[in-house]
């Protein structure tokens, strides 16, 4: 009896488990906690591994690299693709809908938007990355050298040589 | 052949819209890459665009935009587009990047403090002539190009309307591109050569690619002809991990030294439109030792595979003609995946499938038991085997099956089919169309149903019925009441109809009130009917989806 009673409950953590009904609390660099979905957090590679490896999920997890203004905006992102699980079309369009107007946001605040990037990598969350570092991407394209320097603020510092060599290269070819 | 859509993938039109030019491309690139590199690098020594070592007539017959060329191309192209991996690409916020402003007010430059791993991230996702401008921008950009690993398409130096009215110069861009990166290359993508006019540097390609460590390769030979022969030089490619090649004739095997491996990291093959020697399948099979994914579309020739792997785990056959395909030891194997394969010479003979050692064999289909002859173990399954121990295949939970139910031998075949599968929980019908050969339907094969005996699969283990395509005749009926009245943890029949129309939907729908009177074996059974245009989005097999092992259901879209 007590094996079979064992094994209900071990069945029930199991359910509970999968459906991500647990709650998780992360703490940015500021103190402030934030209490979110399992299924929300598992979007983490890393939080995902700690919460398997049978990391301290009671105690939380504190997160020294990310502060609350960022964390807020990563769990926006997490809890959209956690927590639903688009099965129809219309739900799939919905989810792009939400992550064009989430990046489109970002893209208006560039400084926020390497915040966030810095958060979706160290957290390994591999979506939002790829959100962000494609929309850095997206900025680059189709522009000359010297217009993405002025779009990001990047100093020019070749030297002279090199730019010389580059001056050659181009009317050789 | 009525599923194959083909049609362009929209998101890499997209993609080519943005990429203007074809000669100016890889000038920075290679200036760079001289300043980098001082040594000569090879590529100079290919062909100059304008010195071409060509025939005449080859080179004119290249650099026109010959048209018929490019109607073949498109869809040779559609198809390897329909059939193969996409790169990654995405353009979410391509609107605001055209407007972007100077986005740092205080002028700081933030980017250049992100770490290199976030930077070659950015720049493995702009397409070649962005990412080698990227280099420079600053003494921080300058280098990183050349440590992102390469993630090149040569669709990348397409002009805007996706058109090749050079092919020469994208051919000769191409080796330029391959000899200036030092590598690795992660993917490289090659579609927009007419290999047959470029041999020598469809070989300096292929060693360049097996210098250069590349791990995922898409190859795609520009017709016509179909049949030209892939040089050996291709096995030199030891790191590939992913290979998809299209409009080839396979490399001969027969030089690769006995025993040998060829691709000792090869996780997935794919071959489209390939001809190929029965034995040299069969033995790059045998000499990939991690294969795990193997996927055959339009194959030029008859197929004919038998199959001995202790490591592959997904089988797919599609839109090609297959004599034998038998699993002889694939303990692996966890799926074998059959679309749209015929037999030789009309239906007179059947295509013959073999179960032999395949204990993970979770998911097969589509069978069609009206034209495939299946045989597990020794045993080949007759309208009226009996089934024993061994005639079944236990491992199998998901199975589908393509049916004509028009037909009391189909019905009967349909029968031990589902025999040989006891532990099926999923069940896949698809209601096959064949013309109405035998207009004396109806009653003798809805009693055949009744008169049916028991099939364990129906009665204890099929939780989900999917029943596609179906046409409202009384003999899919029958089969539907016979699922209903005898299986016991029945939780959902999903009847599906497909491009109907109103008229049909209403006319399906009222045969289907003949389902309401049915006493149904399990309390929990919900029968939903439902439409899907063909067209629509999952409306159409993907041998990708179906080949991508983390979905639990190949045929589930």
């Amino acid at each position: 009896m007590a094996s079979g009673s064992g094994a209900a409950a071990a069945a029930a953590d199991a359910e509970e488990k999968e459906s991500g009904s647990r709650m998780i609390t992360l703490t940015s660099n500021e103190g402030k906690a934030f209490v979110v979905t399992e299924a929300s957090a598992r979007q983490s590679a890393t939080i995902r591994s700690m919460v398997d490896d049978g990391g301290c999920v009671d105690k939380g997890f504190p997160l020294p690299n990310v502060d609350s203004k960022t964390l807020a905006r990563v769990i926006q992102y997490s809890d959209e693709h956690g927590n639903k699980e688009p099965h129809t079309v219309d739900e799939r369009a919905a989810l792009a809908k939400f992550d064009r107007d989430f990046i489109a946001e970002l893209d208006a605040d560039k400084a926020f938007l390497y915040d966030v990037t810095m958060a979706a990598n160290y957290l390994h969350i591999q979506g939002l990355l790829a959100l962000t570092t494609q929309c850095v991407a997206d900025t680059i394209k189709g522009k000359t050298p010297e217009e993405i320097r002025t779009a990001f603020g990047i100093e020019y510092d070749l030297t002279a040589q090199d730019e010389k060599e580059i001056k050659e290269e181009d009317t050789h070819a | 052949m009525g599923r194959l859509a083909i049609r362009p993938n929209r998101s890499r039109l997209t993609w080519l819209r943005e990429n203007k030019n074809t000669q100016t491309l890889t000038k920075r690139t290679l200036s760079q890459h001289r300043k980098k590199f001082p040594n000569p690098s090879p590529d100079q020594k290919l062909p100059h665009p304008h010195r071409s070592s060509l025939s005449p007539r080859a080179s004119s017959s290249m650099d026109e935009p010959v048209a018929v060329v490019d109607v073949v191309h498109t869809i040779a192209m559609g198809l390897i587009d329909y059939l193969f991996p996409h790169p990654p690409v995405s353009n979410l916020c391509a609107a605001t990047a055209a407007a972007a402003a100077p986005s740092s007010p205080d002028g700081a430059d933030r980017i250049s403090c992100l770490p290199d791993e976030i930077l070659r991230n950015v720049i493995s996702r702009l397409p070649l002539k962005a990412a080698a401008s990227t280099t420079a921008l600053s003494s921080r950009w300058s280098r990183l190009w050349y440590s992102v690993p390469l993630f090149f398409a040569d669709t990348h130096l397409l002009p805007s309307d996706g058109r090749i009215t050079h092919p020469i110069s994208v051919t000769n861009a191409v080796s330029r591109v391959l000899a200036a990166h030092p590598g690795p290359f992660h993917r490289v993508d090659l579609s927009c050569s007419i290999m047959e006019a470029h041999l020598p540097e469809l070989d300096r390609w292929l060693q360049l690619l097996a210098a250069k460590a590349v791990e995922e390769l898409v190859f795609a030979n520009r017709p016509w002809p179909i049949n030209l022969r892939l040089p050996a030089t291709l096995f030199s490619c030891t790191s590939l991990r992913r290979l998809y090649i299209g409009v080839w004739r396979f490399p001969n095997t027969a030089g690769l030294p006995q025993g040998s491996t060829a691709f000792p990291h090869l996780l997935e093959l794919g071959l489209c439109c390939v001809l190929m020697e029965d034995r040299d399948l069969e033995s790059i099979i045998s000499r990939s030792p991690v294969l795990e994914i193997l996927t055959v579309v339009l194959s030029q020739n008859v197929v004919r595979l038998r199959f001995v792997s202790h490591s592959l785990r997904c089988v797919q056959l599609g839109f090609s003609c297959v004599a034998d395909l038998a699993a002889v030891d694939a303990p692996c194997l966890d799926r074998l995946l059959l679309s749209d394969i015929w037999a030789t010479e009309g239906r007179k003979f059947s295509t013959r499938i073999k179960i032999g050692l395949a204990q993970g064999l979770r998911s097969l289909g589509y069978l069609e038991p009206g034209r495939h002859l299946l045989q597990i173990g020794t045993t080949t399954i007759k309208a009226r085997t009996r089934a024993t121990p061994s005639t079944m295949v236990p491992s199998v939970r998901i199975l589908a099956l393509k049916v004509y139910f028009g037909t009391l031998n189909e019905a009967q075949m349909l029968c031990s089919f589902l025999q040989c599968f006891p532990n099926v929980e999923t069940l896949h019908l698809k209601s096959d169309k064949a013309d109405e050969l035998n207009n004396a339907t109806g009653e003798h094969k809805a009693m055949f149903w009744k008169g049916a005996g028991e099939i364990e699969c129906i009665k204890s283990h099929v939780k989900k019925m999917v029943f596609d395509e179906f046409q409202g005749k009384q003999s899919e009926l029958a089969f539907i009441k016979f699922v209903m009245e005898r299986a016991q943890v029945l939780q959902k029949i999903d009847i599906i109809s497909t491009n109907a129309s109103c008229t049909t939907l209403e006319k399906n729908k009222l045969v289907l009130k003949a389902l309401d009177s049915v006493k149904p074996a399990s309390k929990n059974c919900q029968v939903v009917y439902s439409t899907h245009a063909l067209l629509e989005e999952g409306g159409s097999w993907s041998f990708q989806r179906a080949s991508d092992l983390s979905r639990s259901d190949p045929f589930e879209f």
